[in-house]
């Protein structure tokens, strides 16, 4: 994977680059806007991260040239400007993602990996892991520390929505969304019991399926 | 009381009324005046005729003496005591009162011209009327003189009526000229009092110029008003772009700085230099948070920048969201975020920008100053206001004194007992956010002893309008 990484502040480019490079992507390093431009014209990278506040060309402005030329390469754009504004128009003219600085080496990571999962279209595996916990969207069968468990239909639909958002809340509107079918009575109420069953046959210290009070349940994992 | 501290409506009708009493008085002493002279004029006329009226009757009875008929005649309408003596040629006195006040003696008596003056008889004032008539008759043959005197009760009488009246009437004047006065002052001195209303109710970030219609005299106070608060606004849009940029320009070498203990961590090989890069890697993240909340602070101040987007808002929605966001902090200190209330359905007028960020600052202070295994509940509902809806974060943590309730609201303000890696800006930013969109916060007890912040925000619609 080509990455490259257009950044003024020589110490937050050797900080990123170095924390890239550990994980085996290849990255090139620049840090003025009129040159990265020029190397854009040219070159076809993986991911490009992009400071907005650059010497020579704006950040936008290199944004709006790549995406006129017509590359699709994922921008993940770096920016101190905090204002909403910035970021809609960064994003209207083409960004995939931002990051406010400063931010966690860890954030940048994640949004790197994200992006480029992204790009190389869905997953090929059908499979969701988060922890101990793994589940096949396709085949429906879901695994604890390698152990098969034996869901209902409903509490796989349960397990999915869950999963799909892990470590998010997920309402027990978006919940019965996904478990009851139209004909179906929905009742909200019913849920607890399913959340309830499910947390049962999960059984593992490792996992839970918390309760956020008043919003709805959450899937955790360490 | 000084002249320049006395009110402009005293003022007002000190110089109304003052030259209109003056006035008045001198109007007074003129109907006094002309009053004396017509009550001499008129009494004189009668005791004139009353004068002829006895020589004709001495005349008719040759001398002798005037009819008690014909007197009270002449004598109806007047209370005045009236005398007389008639002096035949000669000086010879024919008839009536012979002790009448005598001609004073540097006046001459001059045929058929009468000849008035002022005396006194029988202890009373009076005034005397003296005539000479030419008489040529069997009897009398030769000048006769008739003196009549008059005492001078009527005369009063129609002065003091006629001063009376006078009087009354300035004296009415005067007050119809008072309340007219005052209702006219009143009157003239209300764009004043809109005027005081208007600065009055305004906001203290509202530093538009104030353009309500007023009279000429007031336009320029309120244009010199309005300079100031235009040089006012810049001041403080200068200010708070000052720090603005200083919080942007920070955050860069922050970012610097911060991705550089993070990697060192990662890299370090013997424990004692990575506790010691964790704790630069801490201090870094609070000055990075300190950076980000200054400029939220910046930017919840309307002044620079101009007027942020206004939109109506879902505020529930928006609490429900923010609280969802904060759910994986709060786990990992184990505390027990909950919502209570709509998560739906409570348009406000707002920016949702600034919205969202008084949320987080709110939530993040609970989570942020409330022990593991903490309760905090992040609360939507109506307020007993109609048309107000309220936000609220309570927690079951230590709370805050009640001496310090107001204290929170101050910037860099932290409790004594706490260091949380809080920079005290927190709930400054959730009050600016608050009164920006018209309404307030404050803090108070929660039942279970925590503290409950409760922000109340105008201009609820039930649905999306």
């Amino acid at each position: 994977m080509r990455l490259l990484l257009v950044e003024d502040n020589d110490t937050l480019a050797d900080a990123v680059s170095r924390t890239l490079a550990s994980h085996d992507y290849a990255v090139d390093v620049l840090s003025e806007g009129d040159h990265a431009d020029e190397v854009l014209a040219t070159q076809t990278y993986d991911l490009v991260i992009l400071d907005l506040n650059l010497p020579g060309m704006d950040g936008l402005e290199v944004l709006r040239n790549l995406r006129r030329r017509g590359s699709d390469s994922p921008v993940l754009i770096l920016t101190a400007r905090s204002e909403v504004d910035a970021r809609v128009t960064g994003l209207d003219l083409g960004a995939d993602d931002y990051l406010t600085k400063p931010f966690a080496l860890e954030e940048l990571e994640a949004r790197v990996r994200a992006m480029l999962r992204r790009r190389g279209g869905e997953p090929k595996s059908t499979v969701i892991t988060h922890g101990v916990l793994s589940f096949d969207t396709k085949s429906r069968t879901c695994r604890v520390d390698d152990r098969d468990v034996d869901l209902t239909p409903r509490e796989r639909s349960l397990l999915e929505v869950l999963m799909r958002r892990f470590g998010k809340v997920v309402s027990k509107d978006q919940i019965a969304e996904s478990i009851f079918s139209f004909d179906d009575e929905a009742s909200l109420s019913s849920i607890e019991i399913y959340v309830h069953r499910l947390r049962k046959k999960l059984a593992h210290p490792r996992l839970a399926i918390r309760t956020v009070r008043g919003l709805g349940y959450l899937l955790d994992a360490q | 009381m000084t002249w320049d501290g006395l009110s402009l409506r005293l003022r007002l009708l000190a110089w109304a009324l003052v030259p209109g009493i003056l006035l008045s008085a001198a109007m007074l002493y003129e109907a006094y005046v002309s009053a004396l002279d017509t009550a001499d004029t008129l009494h004189d006329r009668f005791i004139v005729g009353f004068a002829v009226g006895i020589s004709e009757q001495v005349v008719a009875t040759g001398g002798d003496l005037v009819k008690e008929e014909a007197l009270a005649a002449m004598m109806a309408g007047t209370q005045d005591e009236l005398f007389y003596k008639v002096i035949g040629p000669d000086n010879a006195f024919v008839t009536g009162y012979d002790d009448l006040p005598p001609i004073p003696e540097d006046r001459t008596l001059e045929g058929g011209i009468p000849l008035f003056y002022d005396s006194v008889y029988r202890n009373e004032p009076v005034r005397v009327v003296a005539i000479s008539f030419l008489i040529a008759e069997q009897d009398i043959d030769g000048w006769v003189t008739v003196q009549v005197s008059q005492t001078r009760h009527g005369r009063q009488q129609l002065i003091t009526e006629s001063v009376i009246s006078a009087a009354v009437r300035l004296v009415l004047v005067i007050g119809v000229a008072v309340v007219f006065a005052w209702i006219g002052i009143t009157q003239g001195l209300a764009p004043l009092r809109r005027l005081q209303e208007a600065i009055r109710r305004r906001s203290y970030h509202d530093l538009r110029p104030i353009t309500h219609p007023m009279p000429q005299e007031i336009r320029e106070v309120v244009a010199a008003i309005n300079q100031l608060l235009e040089r006012l606004k810049e001041s403080i849009a200068a200010n708070e772009e000052f720090i603005a940029n200083a919080s942007h320009q920070l955050r860069t070498p922050l970012a610097a700085l911060q991705a550089q203990a993070e990697l060192a961590v990662r890299e370090a090989e013997n424990a004692d230099s990575r506790d010691t890069l964790e704790k630069i890697l801490g201090a870094t993240r609070r000055s990075s948070r300190l950076a980000n909340q200054l400029l939220s602070l910046a930017r919840a101040q309307p002044v620079s920048g101009g007027q942020p987007r206004q939109e109506t808002v879902d505020a529930a929605r928006l609490a429900a969201d923010s609280t969802a966001e904060w759910v994986q902090k709060a786990l990992a200190k184990d505390i027990d975020l909950g919502f209570e209330g709509p998560t739906q359905g409570c348009w406000i007028p707002g920016n949702p920008t600034l919205l969202g960020e008084m949320l987080a600052n709110l939530i993040d202070n609970s989570i942020r100053y409330c022990p593991n295994q903490a309760r905090v509940t992040v609360r939507t509902g109506i307020a007993d206001n109609p048309g107000e809806m309220v936000l609220e974060v309570e927690d079951d943590g230590p709370g805050i004194p009640q001496d310090q309730r107001e204290a929170v609201f101050e910037r860099f303000v932290r409790l004594a007992e706490h260091d949380e890696g809080g920079c005290g800006l927190g709930l400054a930013i959730v009050r600016e956010i608050a009164r920006r969109h018209g309404g307030d916060v404050a803090v108070r007890a929660a039942p279970s002893g925590g503290a409950l912040v409760r922000v109340v925000l105008p201009g609820l619609v039930g649905d999306r309008p």
